[in-house]
């Protein structure tokens, strides 16, 4: 790689920008790299600041989980757009992704969830998504460490598949830089200003002052910081999600499972660390916050101990070999924000993806850029319009967030 | 066997890896942890962050007042998940406290621990 | 090959009065291995010639015990059906059976170790084999299979699970000189503490510097040995009556044979007297097996009752490195070579295979040597204080804890909720490790006397705090469900 290719502090910036992405996660990068491959001279001036280091936000700290099952037709054919995107990405940024397709194998062991998944099967071979429903027996045989005495029924996509985050942000963000965006990295943008003309004075920390004639706000957890600076309210706000990984250990688990009664979930890495996570209720009686809060907990370890130790009896003698979290950007209705804020139509909202901002990017990257440089729409895009909450639109609800 | 001179032994990150990540432009403990994956096998930095920190120093890469280490990531010793599970949830079980258990008097709470016979 | 010329021989023979020298026998792969009860699997296995516990992840050289201190993590093997067991941590038993890790057998012909020739200058695995994506696949697949360490637990022996909650007036993490001193300072002003330490009772008394003229000290009366804190998290945000700020929360695990212990200690001081680490120094081939860290050499030997057998050299600089090779030069049975120092300056690259054979100098000049002790100025064990966002600064040897400067009572170094902090001894700035160990035990004491003028001013319910913990320990807790995934929604919306 040559210098800089990861983006760096010294970038320089041209004072007047026709598009300022505001984060260099992996959401902010992909519309970036989209924009610059397939779109090239569409938009003129781009560049992304990046408070930190690149894969400092979410898109660093997840567990790299894609999958095509979902509950709602749009997210599923979405999903099986960006996991098609995935299978070629490597060469196509030059960078191993590790990507492997093990599929997720979903477990349910009450009535209701047996009847979610049947639902969803329904929904996936609508779309065209080879989601098979599996009895207990044969989830065993897929993962035979597993404890399916109470599994009723689950469900498994062999075409649903892990990642390496980290490989993937650098990628999109080398790639971008070969074309000619900037990627500014260790400075953040303080403020944003209205222009009379519509688009933005930008005041960065290290004192630059640009100007903007659209900027996207690919902030993640961060957004609610930004808009609230210019009045934005959307009902997004920030929840820390914890998540850890194990010794190595040699191959053994091919999909990555999810226990539907608990949130639990558990992939195997390239590396051999088993990577896990699950759904905890915040503590009763905290007052939510709008600033992003890390920091690991005892209380998620043993939660997840214990969830782990019921599905996979045998963990019960391994160890985990350290502990992280990172911001989730929950939305209330599952569903992300893309699109013009309200107000504010020259400032563009990338955010509000939960815990499945990652394996989305791909196909949101893709999407965002065509319709920045062309007008192009998408389904998707009018039903995760950001003024939907103002406007009282009816909200449609994706149920399978996992987390 | 060829050559190779390691800086991180779990992950077999060697000197001539952290040169690729030095030239990427990544000079902080941090990135050349993200970029290399020094430092995330099982010591998590223990044996390495110390070599690395020299390492940037001795080259001009970092001052000692800028150097800060990665982020120190729990189990620093090793535990097992079985243990993990024995520990109740704050929110729903509450730790016993002085105020709603019977405190244990003079007994001491190591007299049963297990010691390995003493050899 | 357990029949190679030893490494290490036992100090004194096997006497019913001396029980350690007892033999005990362990198969290691295909070999069976003699040793004596007092060894570590480390030490029994370094003795036997037997250096190589498994092959690194990529390149797949041969590794070994390095640390011999359970830091490094190098020594990983499987016991009894247990995967990724520290072999210098672990006491050998009659009839255990050990394997080596991440490697195929026979080990030399595993074809696994042409990676390290056919890639001599590196694999940068960000870019390596990208295109075709077909030729991508399979690459990945083959690294899949040559990362992870261990095999999943098989036949594994039942272990049961305790947990035990402590509030307690002062904890003190880590049972060296600085940690042992402090604790004798508050058993002498009869202040409740506790004083735990990862490593067992045998390795604690080895760590007791022998060229010190002051006289060994009794091992502290409230020790919890084998006993690791693996974290520090800020109290839950329960609110106990008088207290706003809620205590911090001291994980550790205590590890037995068939028991292993979770403890939240939930202290109102807490102290780290962790000491210092090895680091490792480059030069080409350091990874070789059968070099270790200088300082977790002498004190294996010591706790294992062992001597050095085997050529063996030291190297460093400067009083450190001369100390270490004058203690080991005392722990060499009478017929081995002297142990000699080599400066790092001199060293071109080290040599060998499956362990070290030899150095090879500038100049052209070989050192053989079975046993390369590195003796680099120790590194401040920083990781628990600063998973708790604790003061550190790079020393130039490692980051070390800085402490509050006057008129702040010596050691402390911050609070986390209502726990007060404080460090002593090689893991602060301003203690020098190479000054030995007496210099961080007189630190300790004096911190230790700091915390008790604290205490003796401090309202009466903190001062006359004792020890608690539950009389019965709670069960387990049960595993709770939640509403199903997907069913948040699954009804209409209110
Ligand atoms: C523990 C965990 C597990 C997850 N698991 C999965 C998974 O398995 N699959 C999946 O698809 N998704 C998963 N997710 C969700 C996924 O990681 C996120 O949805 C996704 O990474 C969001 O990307 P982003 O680019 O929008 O945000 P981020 O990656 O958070 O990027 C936002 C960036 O903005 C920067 N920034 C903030 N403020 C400013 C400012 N003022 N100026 C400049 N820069 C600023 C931040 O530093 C940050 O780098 C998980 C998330 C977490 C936390
Ligand atoms: S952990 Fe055992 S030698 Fe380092």
């Amino acid at each position: 790689m040559s210098t800089a290719s990861l983006g760096s502090r010294d970038a320089k910036l041209p004072d007047e920008l026709d598009l300022l992405i505001i984060g260099g996660g992996v959401m902010g990068l992909s519309i970036a790299y989209n924009l610059a491959r397939n779109h090239p001279g569409a938009l003129g001036r781009v560049a992304v600041v990046e408070r930190s280091y690149l894969v400092s936000g979410a898109s660093g700290r997840n567990g790299g989980g894609l999958r095509m099952q979902w509950g709602d037709a749009g997210n599923v054919a979405l999903m099986r757009e960006s996991i098609e995107l995935c299978r070629h990405l490597a060469q196509e940024l030059g960078i191993n992704l590790w990507f492997r397709q093990g599929g997720y194998l979903f477990l349910a062991r009450t009535e209701s969830g047996e009847r979610r998944l049947h639902r969803n099967v329904a929904v996936h071979e609508q779309v065209g998504v080879p989601t098979r429903l599996l009895a207990a027996r044969e989830a065993l045989e897929l993962v035979p460490q597993l404890d399916v005495s109470e599994v009723r029924v689950a469900a498994y996509n062999p075409e649903d598949g892990v990642v390496f985050p980290w490989p993937f942000v650098w990628g999109y963000a080398a790639r971008a830089i070969a074309h000619g965006v900037a990627i500014r990295t260790h400075t953040s943008v303080d403020a944003l200003e209205p222009d009379a003309d519509g688009g933005y004075r930008v005041t960065l920390s290290t004192g630059e002052r640009l100007r903007a004639a659209r900027v996207i706000n690919a902030t993640g957890a961060w957004s609610v910081g930004i808009n609230r600076g210019l009045g934005i309210e959307l009902p997004n706000h920030p929840h820390r999600h914890e998540i850890l990984s194990s010794e190595p250990l040699k191959p053994f688990l091919d999909p990555l499972v999810v226990d539907l009664e608990t949130g639990l979930y558990f992939s195997q890495s390239t590396r051999g660390e088993i990577v896990t996570g699950i759904t905890l209720p915040d503590p009763p009686g905290l007052v939510a916050s709008h600033e992003v809060e890390l920091g690991s907990t005892l209380r998620f370890l043993s939660n997840v101990s214990r969830a782990l130790i019921r599905v996979m009896p045998i963990a019960r003698h391994l160890k985990p070999l350290r502990q992280w979290s990172g911001p989730y950007d929950i939305s209330p209705d599952g569903d992300a924000m893309v699109g013009p804020s309200p107000d504010h139509p020259q400032l563009i909202q990338v955010c509000g993806f939960t815990g499945h901002g990652f394996m989305m990017a791909p196909a949101v990257g893709r999407m965002v850029a065509r319709w920045l440089a062309t007008g192009e729409s998408h389904p998707m895009l009018e039903r995760w319009d950001p003024c939907r909450f103002r406007d009282g639109r009816q909200l449609r609800r994706e149920d399978m967030i996992i987390g | 066997m060829s050559e190779r001179t390691f800086v991180c032994r779990c992950e077999d990150v060697t000197v001539s890896e952290l040169e690729h990540a030095f030239a990427a432009g990544l000079t902080t403990i941090e990135e050349v942890k993200r970029y290399t994956g020094f430092g995330t096998g099982p010591c998590q930095g223990k044996e390495c962050m110390a070599a690395l920190a020299r390492e940037l120093v001795r080259r001009g890469l970092a001052t000692p007042a800028a150097l800060r280490p990665f982020t120190a990531r729990p189990p620093a010793e090793p535990v097992s998940f079985g243990a993990l599970a024995a520990a109740p949830d704050p929110y729903v079980d509450p730790l016993p406290s002085r105020l709603h258990a019977d405190p244990l008097g003079d007994a001491d709470p190591l007299a049963d621990a297990q010691e390995p016979p003493s050899t | 090959m357990s029949r190679q010329r030893p490494l290490l021989v036992p100090a004194t023979p096997a006497t019913p009065e001396r029980p350690g020298g007892a033999a005990v026998h362990l198969r290691f792969d295909e070999a069976l291995i003699e040793a004596r009860a007092s060894d570590t699997l480390a030490t029994a296995m370094i003795a036997a010639g037997v250096l190589m516990t498994s092959r690194s992840p990529k390149y797949r050289r041969p590794r070994g015990p390095y640390c011999l201190s359970g830091d490094c993590g190098t020594c990983l093997v499987r016991v009894d059906g247990r995967p990724n067991v520290r072999a210098c941590m672990t006491p050998v038993r009659e009839g255990m059976r050990v394997s080596s890790q991440n490697s195929y057998r026979p080990k030399q012909l595993d074809p696994t170790q042409l990676v390290d020739s056919l890639f001599p200058g590196g694999i940068d695995h960000h870019h390596l084999m990208v295109r075709p994506r077909i030729v991508n696949q399979v690459m990945q697949e083959f690294a899949r299979n040559l990362t992870g360490f261990g095999e999943l637990p098989e036949g594994v022996d039942t272990c049961s699970y305790e947990y035990l909650a402590h509030e307690l007036p002062v904890l003190i993490i880590g049972a060296g000189p600085a940690g042992r001193a402090a604790a004798a300072e508050f058993e002498a002003a009869g202040i409740d503490h506790l004083i735990v330490d990862r490593l067992d009772r045998a390795q604690l008394a080895a760590n007791v510097d022998a060229t010190s003229p002051e006289p060994p000290p009794h091992p502290p009366a409230k020790l919890l040995a084998n006993t690791g804190v693996f974290g520090i998290y800020p109290g839950p945000h329960q609110v106990f009556p008088g207290r706003e700020r809620d205590l911090a929360l001291v994980a550790a695990s205590e590890h037995h044979a068939t028991v292993e212990r979770l403890h939240a200690f939930r202290p109102h001081h807490l102290m780290f007297c962790v000491g210092s680490r090895d680091p490792m120094l480059p030069f080409p081939n350091n990874d070789l097996p059968g070099i270790v860290s200088a300082r977790g050499l002498i004190r294996a030997l010591r706790r294992a009752d062992a001597r050095i057998a085997g050529p063996c050299l030291v190297v460093g600089e400067g009083p450190w490195a001369t100390a270490q090779r004058d203690a080991l030069d005392q722990l060499r049975a009478p017929h081995a070579a002297k142990v000699e120092l080599v400066s790092p300056t001199q060293i071109e690259r080290a040599i060998g295979g499956e362990r070290i054979e030899a150095l090879i100098c500038h100049g052209g000049g070989r050192r053989s040597c079975a046993l390369l002790a590195i003796a680099e100025p120790p590194a401040p064990a920083h990781e628990l204080a600063a998973q708790i966002g604790v003061a550190l600064r790079f020393d130039g040897g490692g980051f070390a804890i800085e402490r509050a400067p006057a008129p702040a009572p010596h050691g402390r170094c911050g609070e986390l909720g209502g726990t007060s902090l404080w460090a002593a001894g090689d893991v602060c700035v301003g203690v020098d490790p190479a000054s030995g160990q007496a210099a961080a035990a007189r630190d300790g004491a004096r911190v230790a006397r700091a915390l008790v003028d604290v205490l003796a001013a401090a309202p009466h319910e903190l001062r006359d705090a004792t020890h608690f913990a539950p009389a019965s320990p709670p069960q387990p807790p049960t595993l709770r469900e939640r509403p199903v995934v997907g069913d948040r929604f699954a009804e209409d919306p209110p």
